[in-house]
């Protein structure tokens, strides 16, 4: 432990809370399929509204049953299935997030206080005070994100791990973006240029 | 990690492998599988129905059939729930494929054997690759599942503890079913008969 202290470059410590953990979700919500899902819904989803206005009005008007035909039974249901689902893509990070919080409350009986250290070749990931954790090389992180309170290392198979600002050792925001842009120079940043 | 095996009742050491983490997939998709089939099913029944009605009637009456918007609209909502089937009958080799990538990018490759020892109060998990050790009361176990070749504890978080039957260590697996039905009361069980 006292060698890896020595080595490390950077360090972090923190909470995994659930505000970090929603935070982390929402930004790796996948955006292309969000903008598919509009492009084709929300025609589908205009027809609907439109349909079931113009019936709700009809029927109004004549006293006609409102639910008459396959094709406004197809426009209810559509529309249901729609709201459903975008509910359910909405709250996804929320839900995600209270998820993974209360497993690691179960996992280690409190919340997880995570330490990271950047070692020279790899990154050091410890769940708890005394476990030695387990070390990442650089090469299998493929994408770093910078939210408001995060920066967030994704790997080649999806992995995410999160550091919080506020739980940086030693460093401040800048030093730390320009010691990763050097230890992971090919990888996809978003890093916030700086004021 | 002595006094761990001096108050164990027997212990499990096994490491991941693509038929654990089927069984995962399985045991915890279950109902949504059968809902899907049976889904599926009826409504594969119904477009064969009205798919050879408009097949025949075409034959019949020699109106062409490709030119009839319901024809395609048959063809697109098969094909949807063709590619819906197909997509679920693979997702247990496919999720077991992607946990064990992801457990060898963790671990940089090795193979992380995990030696789990059953003690009275709880369970204590030892990770040789990463040498970290916790503890899980029974307390938290809400499901006992047992398959063909391993036995299932699925926590309240939904986190699944998977016990390969041929990893256990002085203990036979009537043994195995009678401790977990005496330390896990209050959880679901479908475990075996002592006599399957």
């Amino acid at each position: 432990m006292e060698q890896m202290t020595q080595s490390a470059g950077a360090r972090a410590q923190f909470v995994l809370t659930d505000a970090y953990a929603r935070e982390m979700y929402r930004s790796i919500r996948p955006r292309v399929l969000i903008i598919l899902g509009i492009v084709f819904f929300v025609p589908v989803l205009v027809y609907c509204i439109t349909k079931i206005a113009w019936r709700a009005l009809f029927s109004y008007v004549t006293g006609a049953a409102f639910l008459e035909g396959v094709s406004m039974w197809l426009a209810v249901a559509l529309l249901l299935a729609y709201l459903v689902g975008f509910i359910w893509l909405l709250f996804a990070p929320r839900r995600r997030a209270k998820h993974l919080v209360r497993r690691m409350h179960e996992l280690y009986g409190a919340p997880a206080q995570i330490r990271v250290s950047f070692l020279p070749d790899a990154m050091k990931v410890q769940m708890t005070a005394e476990s030695p954790g387990i070390s990442l090389a650089y090469p299998v992180f493929v994408r770093c994100l910078e939210t408001s309170n995060l920066f967030l290392f994704v790997t080649r198979e999806k992995q995410l791990f999160p550091v919080a600002k506020q739980g940086l050792l030693d460093v401040d925001e800048e030093t730390f973006k320009k010691s990763i842009a050097l230890k992971c120079p090919d990888i996809k940043r978003n890093w916030r240029i700086a004021e | 990690m002595e006094s761990t095996e001096q108050t164990a009742r027997f212990t499990c050491t096994c490491g991941p492998s693509e038929e654990t983490f089927r069984q995962i997939y399985l045991t915890a998709h279950k109902s949504w599988r059968i809902f899907w089939f049976i889904f599926a099913g009826a409504f594969l029944i119904y477009i064969g129905y009205h798919m050879t009605n408009r097949i025949l009637w075409s034959l019949y009456a020699g109106e062409p059939l490709l030119t009839e918007p319901m024809f395609w609209l048959f063809i697109g909502e098969l094909a949807l729930v063709g590619f819906l089937t197909a997509w679920e009958l693979t997702g247990p080799k496919r999720y077991a494929k992607k946990q064990l990538r992801r457990i060898a990018e963790t671990y940089g490759g090795k193979d992380p054997i995990v030696r789990v020892s059953f003690c009275d109060d709880e369970m204590r998990i030892y990770n040789e690759a990463s040498d970290s050790r916790m503890q899980m009361s029974y307390a938290t176990i809400a499901r006992c599942v047992e398959t063909k070749t391993a036995f299932l504890l699925i926590t309240q978080e939904k986190q699944f503890l998977s016990f390969p039957k041929d990893c256990f260590e002085g203990i036979d697996i009537p043994g195995v079913r009678a401790f977990f039905d005496a330390k896990c009361p209050n959880a679901k069980r479908n475990l075996k008969k002592a006599d399957a």
